[in-house]
């Protein structure tokens, strides 16, 4: 070949990676024709280049107006069909201060499975009477606590329902009570293992059994029938039967149960591994769950002055689209079969959520470039640390930071210190002001409560 | 000997011997058909960064992973190879 002729005058063109993609004949585009270049350089107004900057990578952000917005979509779409609603934020969704108490100031009470929950709950300033005590493990201790402070305990189980019995005979008055009830609601899998079943009658017997016992009360009747339904007609039947049996208890005990709480399981906007589209496209709105459960609510029968209060313990619902998760790319490689891989600094340990959502992973910045199907693993040395198996990408270099969402649900509480540290957290307010919530771990926050044997030391 | 491959301006290549379609970045493109018009594959990293603004050292390593994927799917293929690749 003869020399290249050399012009300095010629600006070069942008550069893009070389890449081929082969076309797959006749098979639907399985990204349902989503082709669109997609790209999120701003998280609420603030560039993700800042927050890197500022903050570092990889970095959670929570965005409080998110979390407010979808908190008053919510409680609107209940409180207009609906006389009573009180909300109350799970906690185990999300523990962080900031998010809970961003909620409790929208007017949420706090729905709690456990003492270590509990005593968050109070710190964040709840008092015990806006407290939902939940769980098939409450140590006694706890109970005791709980029932001083006025707080709503739900019975899981005989055991349970024995041992708060044997506190009101010590105390000397009759306590209020909520029982948790299990049921057929048409859906799988069928959460059965938590509280008394109402189509074997298991739910009625319990009541009566309390009843003439003498010491408690029946307040409420409470159910959780699943997490991310995705159908609001489940709400419906389980709605129907919360209130077939709270009108039997009045019926064979002359007491009117003052609260029917639907627990949880509204479903956020993330998209499910196997769901065909985008979950945020297939969700059906929260106004059809509201319909769903005050509809059953208002044609159960109560006289208009016993209306139960409706309860409900969104966790998912009211913050997955609050959170984001900024990672950078750490780097490209091609596997052996062809696939290209992306190699980002946030893993499985972090992102749990990752093995069931399929995230919306975007790029802070596209350089253009073609897209290509990218399988997204995180840093870890685990065959497992994969955080998105397969998404349209364009080129990416080492640096370059990608946004996950959506991951406020779940993913702060259930992270662990797997080979990575947990990073840092940031809130980004309503007037863009970024606040870091959580630092960055050290390695003293892992190995603090570890103590060494004296024979092993130096 | 690469006349059974159709590139297009696009980006758009057809393989005739498998029946086989593509597409191509820019880059990718470019490269292909300095190829196909008969350049030497040494010479492509130089070709590359005299027209594309790219580090010579990203260009190397780029044009590596390029090659190895092009005959790694049949696009290449030495003359002698009994490799088939169909759709
Ligand atoms: C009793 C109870 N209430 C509420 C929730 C919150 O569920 P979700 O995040 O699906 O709304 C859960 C979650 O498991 C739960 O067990």
């Amino acid at each position: 070949m003869s020399r290249l002729p050399k012009d300095p005058v010629v600006t070069r063109l942008p550069y893009e990676p070389p890449t081929i993609i082969a076309h797959k004949n006749g098979l639907a585009n399985k990204f349902g024709g989503q082709s669109a270049r997609r790209s999120l350089p701003r998280i609420e107004g603030v560039p993700v280049a800042e927050l890197v900057e500022r903050f570092g990578s990889p970095l959670f952000v929570f965005s409080e107006h998110t979390l407010r917005r979808t908190y008053r979509e919510v409680h609107r779409a209940f409180s207009l069909r609906y006389p009573k609603v009180q909300l109350a934020w799970s906690y185990k969704t999300n523990y962080l201060d900031a998010v809970c108490r961003v909620f409790h100031d929208e007017g949420a009470w706090a729905e709690v499975v456990s003492e270590v929950e509990y005593d968050m709950a109070r710190r964040n300033g709840v008092p015990g009477s806006q407290i939902l005590f939940n769980g098939p493990y409450k140590p006694e201790p706890a109970l005791r606590v709980a029932i001083e402070e006025g707080a709503h305990i739900h019975i899981d189980h005989h055991d349970e329902l024995y041992t708060v019995e044997k506190i009101a005979k010590e105390l000397g008055r009759k306590l209020p009570v909520t029982l948790r009830i299990n049921m057929d609601t048409g859906i799988q899998p069928r959460w059965d293992r938590f509280g008394f079943n109402f189509d074997n009658g298991e739910a009625l017997t319990a009541i009566r059994r309390l009843h003439t016992g003498g010491h408690l009360v029946l307040e409420g009747l409470h159910a959780h029938i699943g997490t991310f339904m995705l159908d609001p007609q489940a709400y419906a039947r389980g709605t129907a039967k919360l209130a077939e049996l709270a009108l039997a208890a009045k019926r064979d005990t002359g007491v009117a149960v003052k609260t029917i709480d639907l627990g949880g399981g509204l479903p956020s906007r993330a998209t499910l591994h196997g769901q065909y589209g985008p979950g945020a496209d297939s969700k059906p709105p929260v106004d059809d769950y509201a319909e769903a459960i005050t509809g059953a609510l208002l044609a159960a029968g109560f006289p208009q002055d016993e209306l139960p209060t409706l309860l409900l313990e969104s966790g998912r619902a009211l913050v997955d689209e609050a959170g984001f998760m900024i990672a950078s790319v750490v780097a490209n490689k091609r596997l052996a079969n062809g696939t290209r891989a992306v190699i980002v600094d946030a893993g499985v340990n972090v992102l749990f959520t990752s093995f069931w959502y399929r995230h919306d992973v975007l790029p802070a910045e596209d350089h253009g470039g073609m897209l290509e199907e990218a399988v997204v693993y995180g840093p870890l040395c685990m065959n497992i640390d994969v955080v998105r198996p397969s998404v349209l990408l364009p080129p990416l270099e080492a640096g370059d930071a990608v946004v996950f969402r959506p991951v406020g649900a779940y993913n702060v509480t259930q992270s662990m210190q797997f080979i990575r540290l947990r990073p840092a957290i940031v809130m980004i307010g309503e007037n863009k002001q970024v606040d870091l919530i959580r630092r960055s771990e050290h390695l003293d926050d892992l190995k603090g409560p570890e103590l060494l044997p004296e024979r092993l030391r130096p | 000997m690469l006349d059974h491959l159709a590139l297009s301006e696009s980006g758009f290549l057809f393989d005739a011997r498998t029946g086989l379609t593509y597409t191509l970045s820019r880059t990718g493109t470019f490269l292909l058909r300095s190829l196909i018009d008969g350049a030497d594959a040494e010479t492509l990293p130089e070709r590359l960064v005299a027209s594309y603004d790219v580090e010579p050292l990203v260009a190397r390593r780029d044009i590596e992973q390029f090659l190895f994927r092009l005959s790694d799917i049949g696009v290449l293929r030495k003359d002698d190879s009994d490799e088939e690749v169909t759709a």
